[in-house]
């Protein structure tokens, strides 16, 4: 190939060749800022964000107002005087209201259907936002949302009381939520195709919990991540395939899911006699737990799990009244546990694993992380 | 009986690119490409197969791809450490330039192969990011045909953006 045929190839906008839907996948991972920032690149460019699937909203980025207040949280944060609400002066508070209607300006300027949105530090205290989530789900037929909450407004000496989400519709197959607060659980009415349903520090009415899980019935994956308020848990889903639970604490957990296939328990905290797991079909089961001194708990947790415990005499030691015990985890193939396999209480559960579990393939224990011995005793 | 299996010659099938090149890849390569697959499923697959849209050049790097990809996922490596091969064998492949990079984009929609897409999309995606419009227009070739006055409207319209 001689110079100036590769001079003319260096020159080809390859870029701007490309079919619109391949231009619209690469830039619809951009955020929305620099999403719509693309529009003055050429004439082409001009409208071909607004085809784009994938929505990608941080309102911290997207004005100077909003990211200031979110700075001012962290600080407070490092200086451990951290609050659920924050003081903000009524400039601020007109602000967020803007960065708010900026995202209802863009959506309605966006022409495609929108198959995921995500939106960061999304207050939920004001209109807008219920209008941008009503708008998504209604007109939009978004398939999946993820929404992230942000601290709460303390405008002068009253919090602002955040208005309810709209109710989430049928179109939605994932749901994601971050730190907002879950009272009144209506708003999962009619969510018929949502087959997974994510909770990371968000805080639930007593009853809510309950709620969702019969108003979404195609759940195929539930994670809850440090959520409070939950007080009982009681699943009973057939299409459940995947359960994951992290820093929770419980009174009762009561886990019916026949075809449950991964199971994890991370540092929950739940009485042992108040937890019943019937899950036959278990592949993967991760248990562990962050400090040594709810690993006894844990312990007690596992035997349960493994249907001992009731035959269990103080020392951890079985009774062999092994006739009526049926392991759950029959079809396990994973494993992984954290256990101080240098006491023998935590290495017999390892032993009943291996009894019971004769598909095991992959097996990683942990040493849970030591406290000073004063502590443990 | 199994020795016999084992002894029958692996399938392979012969992929003609854009400008002549015939490359010879494995079955279990072959199905990398969701193109051929689907051929194969069909049972429609020839064992010579011209590829219209793709020069030899991204055909060769595109074939490195799943060769890889197909070993790392058949080898009796365990997934984690797999998945960090891939994972800097994937940074390392990335680390082309921008025409060879789009090319190797719309070589993965038209063989449809999804983690490859998705792999360069990624990558073009993190180019633009962070950079102002002049350089992403330098760096593409993006010729800017708009007029002055007309470049000035669109900057009004989404004002916020360009702050």
């Amino acid at each position: 190939m001689n110079s100036s045929t590769r001079d003319v190839e260096q020159e080809l906008d390859r870029i701007s060749n490309l079919p619109e839907p391949i231009r619209c996948l690469i830039i619809s991972r951009l955020p929305i800022e620099e999403l719509v920032r693309t529009s003055v690149l050429s004439k082409s460019w001009h409208d071909t964000w607004k085809n784009v699937p994938h929505l990608y909203f941080d309102l911290t980025r997207m004005t100077k107002a909003c990211r200031e207040p979110f700075y001012q949280v962290k600080r407070n944060r490092r200086s451990h005087c951290a609050r659920n609400f924050l003081p903000c002066s009524e400039q601020h508070i007109n602000q967020l209201h803007d960065a708010a209607r900026l995202v209802n300006t863009i959506l309605n300027a966006h022409s495609a259907s929108v198959t995921s949105c995500r939106i960061n530090q999304f207050p939920i205290g004001f209109q807008e936002p219920v209008e941008s989530v009503e708008y998504l789900t209604r007109i939009k037929g978004v398939q999946e949302l993820y929404l992230t909450g942000r601290p709460l407004i303390r405008f002068g000496p009253q919090k602002l009381k955040p208005l309810p989400f709209p109710s989430w519709g049928k179109t939605l197959q994932v749901l994601e939520l971050s730190k907002y607060t879950i009272k009144d659980a209506s708003i999962f009415k009619g969510c018929d195709n949502l087959h997974t349903l994510r909770l990371k520090i968000v805080k639930l009415g007593k009853e809510s919990m309950g709620e969702i899980l019969t108003y979404c019935k195609a759940l195929k994956e539930i994670s809850l991540l440090n959520c409070t308020g939950i007080e009982n848990l009681t699943i009973s889903n057939k299409n459940l395939k995947i359960l994951e639970l992290h820093n929770i604490s419980f009174s009762l957990i009561n886990i019916c899911a026949e075809n449950l296939a991964v199971l994890v328990l991370g540092n929950i905290q739940c009485p042992a006699s108040c937890l019943v797991i019937k899950a036959p079909a278990v592949v993967k089961l991760d248990a562990f737990h962050l400090n040594r001194k709810d690993c006894f708990e844990m312990e007690e947790l596992l035997s349960r799990c493994c249907g001992i415990l009731g035959s269990c005499n103080d020392a951890g030691r079985p009774i062999s009244n092994r006739t009526f015990y049926i392991s759950p985890f029959k079809k396990l193939q994973m494993l992984s546990l954290n256990l101080d396999l240098n006491n023998i209480g935590e290495a017999i559960i390892l032993s009943y694993f291996f009894r019971e579990c004769f598909g095991l393939k992959t097996l990683k224990i942990c040493l849970p992380v030591s406290t000073p011995l004063s502590e443990v005793v | 009986m199994s020795s016999s299996t084992e002894l029958t010659e692996k399938k392979v099938f012969l992929l003609k690119s854009l400008d002549g090149v015939i490359f010879e890849v494995e079955e279990s390569v072959a199905v990398q490409l969701e193109v051929i697959r689907e051929l194969i499923e069909g049972d429609c697959a020839r064992p010579f197969i011209s590829l219209y849209n793709v020069t030899s050049e991204i055909l060769a790097l595109v074939i490195e791809y799943c060769k890889h990809h197909a070993e790392t996922c058949s080898g009796g490596t365990s997934a984690t450490i797999a998945d960090e091969d891939l994972k800097t064998f994937d940074n390392e492949f990335m680390n082309v330039d921008e025409n060879i990079l789009l090319e190797l984009c719309s070589a993965a929609d038209y063989l449809d192969i999804k983690s490859l897409f998705e792999l360069t999309c990624r990558t073009l995606a993190s180019l633009i990011k962070d950079r102002t419009i002049i350089e992403v227009r330098k760096m593409f070739n993006v010729e800017n045909d708009f007029s002055v006055v007309e470049e000035k409207a669109v900057r009004k319209e989404f004002a916020w953006a360009f702050k």
